[in-house]
C-alpha cells in the first residue's frame, strides 16, 4: 500500500463526509486504521485539514529538519494505528512559539508529561500580546513539533497530545 | 495613593469600574491573573498598587518602580474579538495612554511623546511607559484581556545597568504629577473611546501618526537574544505587523521582536 499524502488525504476525505465512524484497509502487508470520534481528532476534524502530515515548518533547510521529514516517512504502522487517539494542538494565531514563561524558567510542558484539561502548554507572543495556551485534553504530551523561540503560522501544529 | 478621590471621581462619570488597590504587590498581571482564576466572569476591573516589587515586562524582565512614584495597574477586561483583532487591544491602550499624556502635558513643548513599535511610550526618546497584555481563553468569542501598564511617574532614581534609556514624567519635567488625575484620565478615555476597537483601520491610522518610525532606519531583533539588523521601517500594516525593508531590499512582515532606534 502506498501511503503518500494525496491517497491519505483521499481517504481522510472520504471518512470526513460519510457515516463511518472508523475503517481499516490491509494491503501488501501494511495495515491503516483511520476513525473519527466525537472529539476534535486527527483525521476528522476539517475535510482539507492534512495539517497533520504537515507537522514540520514549511521551509526544512536545517538539518534536524529533514532528518525529522524522514522519521516521519518511515513512521511504523503501530503509530498510524495509534494515531486516533492523538490530538493535535495547533497555534490559534501567528506569533512566536515559548515553551516557558522567561528564558530562564523550566517549560511548562516536556515530551511524556501528562497534561490536564485547562493545562498551560505554552505562549505564543505576537506584538508582546503573551497568549497562553491551554490544553483541551487531558492526556500525555507524545511530541513538541516547534522549538522554542520559533515563528509560529496560523494552525500551525505545535504539540500532539495522546488522549487519555 | 488615594483610592477614595479615584473611586468617587470614576462613579461621577458612570463608568463601571471596581477598584482593587494594593499597597504592595508582586506584580498587577500577577495578581490579576490570581483574581481571575477565583472570580472568572471579573470585568472592568482595576488591580492598582503603590508599590509592585516585581513588576515584569515581556519575559518576565524585571521592571523596577520606586515605592508610591509610579502608575503600576492591571485593567481586566472582557472584549468581544476574533483572533485576527485581539492585536487591536495591544494598540488601543498604548494609543489611549499616549493621547492621554499628551492632553495632560498639551502646554508643555518639552515633553515629546511617541509611540514606539508595538506598544511602548517614549518621552523624548526615552523609554516612559510599558505595557504588556496577556490574553487566557483565546479561542472563546469573548476573551479576557490582562492589560498591564506601567508609567514611570515620579520616579528619578533609575536602575542604570538596564540596557535601555529610561525616563519618567518628573525627570523630564522638573514637576510632580497626581497619579490619580493621570489614571482618571486614561481610564475615561479608555472607555470613551472603544468605538476605534471597532475600526481596526482608523486605530492603526491614528496610531501611526503618533509614531515616528515610518521611513527610519533601526535595528531589529527577531527575539530577545538575537543578534539585530539594520533594517528601514517601511509601515505598520492594518493589522499592525511592522514592515520591514532589510538591507538585501526584501520587505517582510514582523508580528514579533524588538526594534532600537538606530542613531
Amino acid at each position: 500500500m502506498k501511503l503518500d499524502l494525496n491517497y491519505l488525504k483521499k481517504l481522510i476525505k472520504i471518512l470526513d463526509t460519510s457515516n463511518i465512524s472508523e475503517f481499516e484497509i490491509q494491503e501488501e502487508g501494511s495495515r491503516l486504521r483511520l476513525s473519527k470520534p466525537k472529539n476534535k481528532i486527527i483525521a476528522s476534524s476539517q475535510p482539507y485539514d492534512t495539517s497533520f502530515f504537515n507537522t514540520l515548518p514549511p521551509v526544512k533547510n536545517t538539518n534536524t529538519g529533514s532528518e525529522e521529514e524522514t522519521r516521519l516517512h518511515e513512521m511504523p504502522q503501530t503509530e498510524v494505528t495509534k494515531s486516533s487517539k492523538l490530538i493535535e494542538v495547533n497555534s490559534p494565531m501567528v506569533g512566536t512559539f515559548y515553551r516557558s514563561p522567561s528564558p530562564d524558567a523550566d517549560p511548562y510542558v516536556s515530551v511524556g508529561k501528562t497534561v490536564s484539561e485547562g493545562s498551560i502548554l505554552c505562549i505564543i507572543e505576537a506584538m508582546k500580546l503573551m497568549n497562553e495556551i491551554e490544553s483541551e485534553v487531558t492526556g500525555k504530551i507524545v511530541k513538541i513539533l516547534v522549538e522554542n523561540a520559533q515563528p509560529v503560522e496560523y494552525n500551525q501544529p505545535l504539540f500532539l497530545i495522546e488522549k487519555e | 495613593m488615594n483610592t477614595a478621590f479615584l473611586k468617587n471621581e470614576i462613579l461621577k462619570t458612570g463608568i463601571s469600574l471596581d477598584i482593587i488597590y494594593f499597597e504592595e504587590t508582586e506584580s498587577t498581571n500577577l495578581t490579576a491573573k490570581n483574581f481571575l482564576a477565583e472570580n472568572p466572569s471579573a470585568d472592568n476591573t482595576l488591580i492598582l498598587t503603590s508599590n509592585q516589587t516585581a513588576g515584569k515586562g515581556r519575559f518576565d524582565r524585571k521592571w523596577y518602580s520606586e515605592p508610591g512614584a509610579n502608575l503600576t495597574f492591571t485593567l481586566i477586561k472582557k472584549l468581544n474579538l476574533s483572533v485576527d483583532e485581539i492585536q487591536l487591544v495591544n494598540f488601543y491602550t498604548s494609543y489611549i495612554l499616549y493621547t492621554t499624556l499628551k492632553e495632560i502635558f498639551i502646554s508643555n513643548k518639552e515633553m515629546n511623546f511617541m509611540l514606539k513599535w508595538p506598544n511602548d511610550i517614549l518621552l523624548n526618546n526615552k523609554k516612559l511607559s510599558g505595557i504588556l497584555l496577556e490574553l487566557k481563553n483565546i479561542e472563546t468569542p469573548v476573551k479576557t484581556f490582562i492589560i498591564g501598564c506601567g508609567v514611570n511617574v515620579n520616579q528619578t532614581v533609575f536602575d542604570k545597568s538596564l540596557p535601555q534609556n529610561i525616563t519618567s514624567l518628573k525627570y523630564e519635567s522638573g514637576l510632580k504629577s497626581e497619579r490619580e488625575t493621570i489614571l482618571l484620565s486614561f481610564i475615561k478615555n479608555f472607555f470613551e473611546k472603544t468605538g476605534l476597537l471597532k475600526d481596526g483601520k482608523e486605530l492603526i491610522r491614528n496610531w501611526k501618526i503618533c509614531s515616528d518610525i515610518a521611513g527610519k532606519k533601526i535595528m531589529f531583533k527577531k527575539f530577545s537574544d538575537d543578534i539585530p539588523e539594520t533594517a528601514i521601517a517601511e509601515d505598520i500594516s492594518p493589522d499592525g505587523a511592522l514592515c520591514l525593508r532589510n538591507e538585501k531590499g526584501i520587505l517582510k512582515k514582523y508580528y514579533s521582536g524588538e526594534i532600537t532606534l538606530s542613531v
